[in-house]
């Protein structure tokens, strides 16, 4: 019984979240939940409401209505209690110019508690830390808020765009810390723009979109949603209107080429296509980026 | 709460250093001129005789005797120049403790840790009230060595009465400060609020010095309250400026940190 709890306890709880900056409603009704042990990605266009979601998960931002639990608490009430178990990267982040990076360290250890890594987090990311932060690069102040999020062993990560200006070795990794992370029991909840990343990572993704949460699934949930690319080749003219009737987006049409994006069942695109002489036919799954653009757009 | 203290005093370190170093070299200044002042006070005195009364109040000058030390300190220096550089220096630290960080980007940093917002106000406010201090002793009370060093006479007792009133002063500008830093994100927003308000207190206080129809006026401004002069020449302690000024920083103190907690940052 315990250890079914522990399986399933929800981390995060998010409940008909509004925040609204004036007339402007940046978020407008979110709903989620993110169980123990996920990676779950937020994803969303700019302006979409992921920051503003994000700032008040970590009580920077205080909700128009709604609420909003962290491990089962309520995240204004137990702020100062939840910030012993999170680790949060802002999309922002910001030093103080004058101190090293071992005066960051050093500092925020304090109010961490004992349970340190940041010792191996610098060998890992290969981090100066006697340098100035107003002297470091974009990717080097990455790292460091990348230490100073994770230095205390937080069992929940809110990471905004954890990669941004880090290097493809960097990158990977990041995501190989992110791992063994989850592996040890801690949660992660993390934004990006970098949808590779996302399908690499995650195991659910919630996409917000003008302030309001479209979905919310799991990576093969959204794998499974078939959305196929083909192109096809033959020496004659394709006669479109036969396709119109077929659940199909026309890509482009050349005299005798034809790229078409299909959904669900494609033996009837298929059996149109074979009444060509074809030269060539490729049919392959669209990548996820497509489908994750689909929602941008609706 | 000693972290944060100690961190934000080792980052002011500097500027602290400067104010309290420019103050001790105005006193400096007029302590090692004053002998060859007093010297000629009878003179200093018929010349200030023939100024308009007027002209005099406006610089919050009413009395002029050049025949003590602290009746010429209180002229020169800390009717003008300490107490614009003790609002400066407050103005300073408040303007950086809360606004400062949410300009800089850094509050996140802070906040993201399990330090309460409460704490956080209540840390900077103290380094205020510590910086204070400390400026207060080294600009006021330097002036007993450097007399004795300059064989200049002097009445130390007068000097614990205008550090009295300008700790009072100094944490009424700081309190009102900080509420303002509290309410806005710009750290230029907060001098430039504190900065206005200051000068129109002034003006305020120099127009109701000149017009007698207007003198109430006097009443809203903290340069009536803070009248270096009294504390200086005659030794008294004016309670009601340092009610006051009580008033001001208890009231300004609860609401700024209120605000502070319940305001997005």
């Amino acid at each position: 019984m315990y250890r079914f709890f522990k399986e399933n306890m929800v981390i995060i709880e998010v409940s008909d979240f509004k925040k609204y900056f004036g007339k402007t409603r940046a978020v407008d009704g979110v709903s989620f939940s993110v169980e123990k042990g996920e990676i779950f990605g937020f994803l969303g266009p700019n302006g979409a409401g992921k920051t503003t979601t994000i700032r008040c998960l970590m009580d920077f931002l205080r909700p128009t209505s709604g609420s909003i639990k962290l491990f089962g608490l309520d995240n204004q009430d137990h702020a100062v209690e939840l910030k012993h178990r999170i680790g949060y990267l802002s999309g922002y982040v910001r030093f103080y110019d004058k101190w090293t990076g071992w005066d960051h360290i050093r500092f925020f250890r304090k109010f961490n508690g004992q349970s340190d890594s940041s010792a191996e987090l610098i060998r890992r990311l290969d981090f100066d830390p006697t340098r100035k932060t107003g002297q470091l690069s974009s990717g080097n102040k990455q790292k460091l808020g990348i230490i100073l999020a994770l230095q205390h062993n937080p069992e929940l990560l809110i990471l905004d765009e954890p990669t941004i200006g880090l290097d493809p070795i960097l990158q990977n990794e990041i995501y190989k810390i992110i791992h063994e992370r989850v592996l040890s029991g801690a949660t992660v909840f993390f934004s990006s723009h970098n949808m590779p990343e996302v399908e690499k990572i995650c195991n659910r993704v919630g996409i917000i979109r003008q302030g309001k949460m479209v979905a919310v699934q799991r990576i093969e949930e959204l794998k499974e949603k078939k959305v196929y690319r083909i192109h096809a080749h033959t020496d004659g003219a394709f006669d479109l209107s036969r396709f119109q009737t077929l659940n199909i987006t026309v890509l482009q049409s050349l005299e005798h080429e034809l790229n078409l994006e299909a959904r669900g069942d494609i033996n009837p695109i298929v059996k149109e296509l074979s009444r060509y002489q074809l030269k060539e036919l490729t049919i392959e799954r669209a990548p996820l980026e497509q489908i994750f653009l689909e929602y941008y757009e609706k | 709460m000693k972290s944060l203290i100690t961190r934000f005093f080792k980052d002011r370190r500097v500027s602290l250093l400067v104010y309290c170093v420019a103050g001790i070299g105005f006193l400096e200044m007029y302590v090692a001129i004053y002998p060859s002042i007093s010297s000629q006070a009878a003179r200093f005195n018929e010349l200030f005789a023939s100024y308009p009364q007027e002209f005099l109040k406006a610089f919050g000058i009413d009395r002029l005797d050049m025949s003590t030390l602290e009746n010429y300190i209180a002229m020169e220096h800390f009717s003008m120049i300490w107490p614009l550089m003790l609002v400066i220096f407050m103005i300073s630290i408040a303007g950086g403790a809360l606004a400062g960080e949410i300009d800089r980007g850094t509050i996140e940093l802070l906040l993201a840790r399990p330090i309460s917002r409460l704490k956080l106000f209540i840390g900077r406010y103290l380094y205020g009230f510590i910086a204070l201090v400390i400026f207060i002793l080294a600009t006021v009370f330097t002036v007993i060595p450097l007399a004795e060093m300059h064989k200049v006479t002097y009445d130390a007792d007068r000097y614990l009465i205008i550090s009295i009133l300008g700790l009072f002063f100094g944490l009424a500008v700081f309190s009102l400060s900080m509420l303002v830093s509290a309410l806005f994100s710009e750290r230029g927003r907060v001098s430039m609020i504190m900065g206005g308000s200051l000068v129109l207190m002034y003006v305020l206080n120099v127009v109701a010095s000149l017009k007698e129809n207007l003198s109430d006026l006097k009443y809203l401004s903290f340069f009536h309250y803070f009248d270096a002069q009294s504390a200086l020449t005659k030794g008294e302690l004016n309670w009601t400026s340092i009610w006051v000024f009580a008033g001001i920083i208890i009231v300004s103190t609860i609401i700024g940190a209120m605000v502070w907690k319940r305001r997005d940052v």
